[in-house]
């Protein structure tokens, strides 16, 4: 008892692992014992089987063959004897005799190898019994074999084509006939064809009396010869002497018929004795059949009986395991569950309880003292929950405090942001307005403004035409002036209006080939004053994004202004191209702050318009682009001087800057970018 | 010249001054009525207002129209025209101290055949009129008005 006590308590402190394996093996040696077996069992049946199926059915049809050739034998036998008399002995012997005695030889053959069969293999006792029926049946057959052959030998001395009696009693005849034919007496041939109708019937039916007939017609021929007249001694001898070997030939035949007869009741004998054996060994091979049905019936019984005691065995084994394995096992893991749904419904006190030394206990003692640290844990944070619960009220209450002061705040700031809006608003309205009016303004400069100009103009022209010869030279000279102002005042007023256009009109992007415009504007320019020595050099491909329009006038008033100042040159020289910011020797440029810091610090694409001209001094560099802003007087250089401040708007709108590089006498530079839209 | 009328709508009295000294200047001595707003002239177009009463106005074989008009401007001036049948088919021209593209543009889309802007030198301005004068006086011809 206590032995089993200490292998249950080696069992519960193994591994999970080593338990499973223990199980999982126990399960695969019995699977393999299972498979082991049934595969045995089978394997023998098997073998058993076919041996026993192969021999019985062996032996079978070598009964029924011998059997069957014996059968053929004998038919053949018989034709044989019944056909020699019509068809002629050879041919019969050919045909028939042979083919028996072949037969003959194969049942002999057959029955040697069934005897040796039955030797060889060990099948039944039974048939070690029969070996004497198979004796016998050699036997009788031998004998059968010899009675032909002795019959054949009988039909061969009595029906041989020219040597048998029958041959020899055909030429007897006919002798006789010829030596009886020699008289005239016809006594002697009417008892010779008596005799000879005899005799043929006898042959044909073989009923002996006919022969005796045939003698005693015999006896009476023979007195009739020796009565005869018409024979003399000697025929008479002859005739006799023929007539005995006749007779004496048909007693022979008469003879060899019956040791004929003899062999056929021996046949039947013969057939008598063999066909029991025949009909004995054909019941002996059957039962031999049905016995191996009932060996194999026995051994599948056997092998079922074998198979069912391995599933059970293996049954019973896996259920033990399985017992085994939920003990020690699963009940564990449902304890453990049970305690685990416990806890987790909040039941602290809640600890699982497992007998085993296995992983499962480990578990177990792990889970109870988590459980038992929970509990601590568990009081110890109700007791912070319920300290920070007092701080947090505290907080919360301070926090409400400032949650209202800054609701205040933002409402304020709301506030704020809708005058600030709705100011916005109002200046934007106001701006829209200023913006409308001072296009008004505009279009009435552009209209009002030229109206009293012309009229100036118009009337001074018109007394300068009609009334120069009252006038002198001064009142002429102060009309001219009249009009030179009227007609700077048109250009100022035109200038003007152009500049605010560029103000006003509405951007389109779009890429444009600046170098293309440049070269337009200097043929235009070279048409109007053909004279003039200049050389325009534009740079290849320019291309910006802008308003081709609007970069048209820059350009128109840039390369207009280099070749104006170039105009008192030798030979002018116009270049119009790109650089960048760090070639264009900005921090060498003499440029006014207020210019300066305007321009971007990038690697931005320059654009450049030079020329050889007169130049200007850089410190007048920030008036240049002031609308109506000259630094030449008005007889050097014609002009409004709102040409760069045009250029300056253009450029500003695309984006970019534009600052000059420029020396009395040494030329000028203005660069160009579009900082904003390239 | 050939009894041809040209409507002159035009309020500004120098202008006009200047516009009958340029057309005399250029020979063109066909009658020219001119009137000082656009109400004006289409009460001598129509023969309304203070035309209604005199003799049945003729047609003129020109107006040259002044945009910026008192009572009735003329784009407003030149609307009515196209408008009616009697006067669809008179060659408008305006001539106007205005060069805005829109004035431009509103003018062509109304119907005007021609738009010159006044220039401020007086030569200039008589070479226009002249030039006006024989294009649409002598070379243009129009067809004859329907009644």
């Amino acid at each position: 008892m206590s032995k089993w006590k200490q292998a249950s308590q080696f069992w519960s402190n193994l591994g999970i692992t080593v338990k499973f394996g223990l199980a999982f093996t126990l399960l695969l040696i019995l699977t393999i014992f299972v498979i082991v077996t049934s595969l045995a069992t089978l394997t023998i049946v098997q073998r058993e089987t076919d041996t026993n199926i192969i021999s019985t059915n062996a032996i079978q049809r070598q009964i029924l063959d011998m059997d069957r050739a014996l059968e053929k034998a004998r038919r053949l036998e018989k034709e044989f004897f019944l056909r020699y008399p019509t068809i002629g002995y050879s041919a019969a012997y050919e045909e028939y005799a042979l083919a028996a005695a072949e037969q003959i030889a194969q049942v002999v053959t057959v029955n040697t190898e069934l005897q040796q069969y039955i030797t060889d293999l060990e099948i039944a006792t039974v048939w070690k019994a029969t070996d004497v029926n198979m004796n016998i049946y050699f036997l009788a057959v031998n004998r059968h074999a010899a009675s032909v052959d002795e019959a054949t030998q009988l039909i061969a001395q009595l029906a041989a084509d020219e040597t048998g009696l029958l041959a020899q009693l055909q030429g007897q005849s006919v002798m006789l006939l010829e030596s009886i034919q020699l008289t005239d007496d016809l006594d002697l041939v009417i008892l010779y064809y008596e005799m000879q109708s005899f005799e043929k019937d006898y042959l044909n039916t073989r009923q002996r009396p006919l022969m005796q007939s045939a003698f005693n017609i015999a006896v009476q021929l023979r007195g009739a010869i020796e009565n005869s007249s018409g024979l003399n001694a000697d025929e008479k001898m002859d005739a006799l002497n023929h007539l005995d070997e006749y007779l004496a030939l048909a007693a022979e035949i008469v003879e060899v018929d019956v040791a004929i007869q003899g062999k056929f009741n021996e046949f039947d004998l013969q057939a008598k004795a063999i066909d029991p054996i025949t009909d004995k060994l054909i019941v002996l091979a059957d039962l031999e059949v049905e016995r191996a049905q009932e060996r194999v019936r026995q051994l599948s019984q056997f092998s079922s009986v074998i198979l069912m005691v391995a599933a059970v065995i293996s049954l019973g084994s896996t259920a033990i395991i399985a017992f085994t394995l939920n003990n020690s096992i699963t009940r564990n893991v449902i304890k453990l569950k049970v305690a685990m749904d416990k806890l987790q419904e909040g039941d602290l006190d809640t600890r699982a309880y497992l007998d085993s030394g296995d992983e499962l206990g480990q578990l177990a003692a792990g889970f109870n003292d988590m459980g038992t640290r929970l509990q601590t844990l568990v009081t110890n944070l109700e007791e912070q929950v319920a300290e920070r619960t007092l701080k947090i009220e505290m907080t919360n209450q301070e926090l409400s405090l400032e949650i209202d002061e800054r609701k205040k705040a933002e409402e304020q700031i709301h506030k704020l942001n809708a005058e600030l809006e709705k100011r916005v608003a109002d200046r934007t309205i106001q701006l829209q307005a200023a913006n409308q009016e001072l296009e008004a303004f505009s279009y009435s400069v552009s209209h009002d403004l030229r109206a009293p100009l012309r009229a100036m103009e118009g009337f001074s022209a018109a007394l300068l035409s009609k009334y120069k010869d009252e006038l002198d030279e001064q009142g002429q000279h102060y009309l001219d002036r009249i009009q030179n102002s009227s007609q700077r005042m048109g250009h100022l007023i035109n200038d003007l209006l152009n500049l605010s256009r560029i103000t006003r009109s509405e951007l389109a992007h779009q890429p444009v080939d600046i170098s293309d415009i440049a070269r337009e504007i200097a043929a235009e320019l070279q048409m109007d004053d053909p004279q003039r020595q200049a050389e325009f050099v534009v740079a290849e491909s320019l291309i910006v994004q802008g308003d081709a329009r609007l970069l048209r006038i820059a350009l128109q008033n840039l390369i207009g202004n280099a070749w104006k100042f170039s105009g008192t040159r030798q030979k002018a020289r116009i270049e119009v191209g790109q650089t960048t910011i760090a070639d264009c020797g900005l921090q060498n440029i003499d440029l006014p702050e207020s210019l300066k810091s305007k321009i971007p610090n990038l690697e931005s694409k320059v654009y450049f318009v030079r020329d050889n001209g007169t130049g200007f001094d850089m410190a007048y560099a920030d008036k240049l682009f002031g609308p109506f802003q000259r630094l030449h007087a008005m007889h050097e250089f014609p002009g409004t001087g709102i040409g760069l401040a045009i250029v300056q708007r253009v450029i500003t709108r695309h984006g970019g800057r534009v600052w000059p590089d420029a020396q009395v006498d040494q030329g000028a530079t203005f660069y160009f970018t579009f900082g904003g839209i390239q | 010249m050939n009894g041809k009328i040209i409507l002159l709508v035009e309020d500004n009295p120098d202008d006009e001054e200047l516009t009958l000294l340029a057309l005399k200047e250029s020979n063109i001595l066909n009658e020219v009525v001119v009137a000082r707003d656009g109400v004006e002239a289409l009460d001598y177009l129509f023969a309304t207002g203070q035309y209604a009463e005199s003799a049945p106005s003729r047609t003129p074989q020109l107006i040259l129209l002044d945009l910026k008009l008192p009572k009735l401007d003329g784009l407003d001036v030149l609307k009515r025209l196209r408008a009616d049948p009697r006067t669809q088919l008179i060659p408008v021209v305006i001539l106007t101290s205005s060069s805005e593209e829109e004035d431009m543009v509103a003018s062509y889309r109304l119907g005007a055949n021609s738009y010159v802007r006044k220039p401020v030198e007086f030569h200039h301005f008589a070479n226009a009129i002249k030039q006006l004068g024989l294009y649409w006086l002598i070379l243009n011809e129009i067809p004859q008005q329907k009644q």
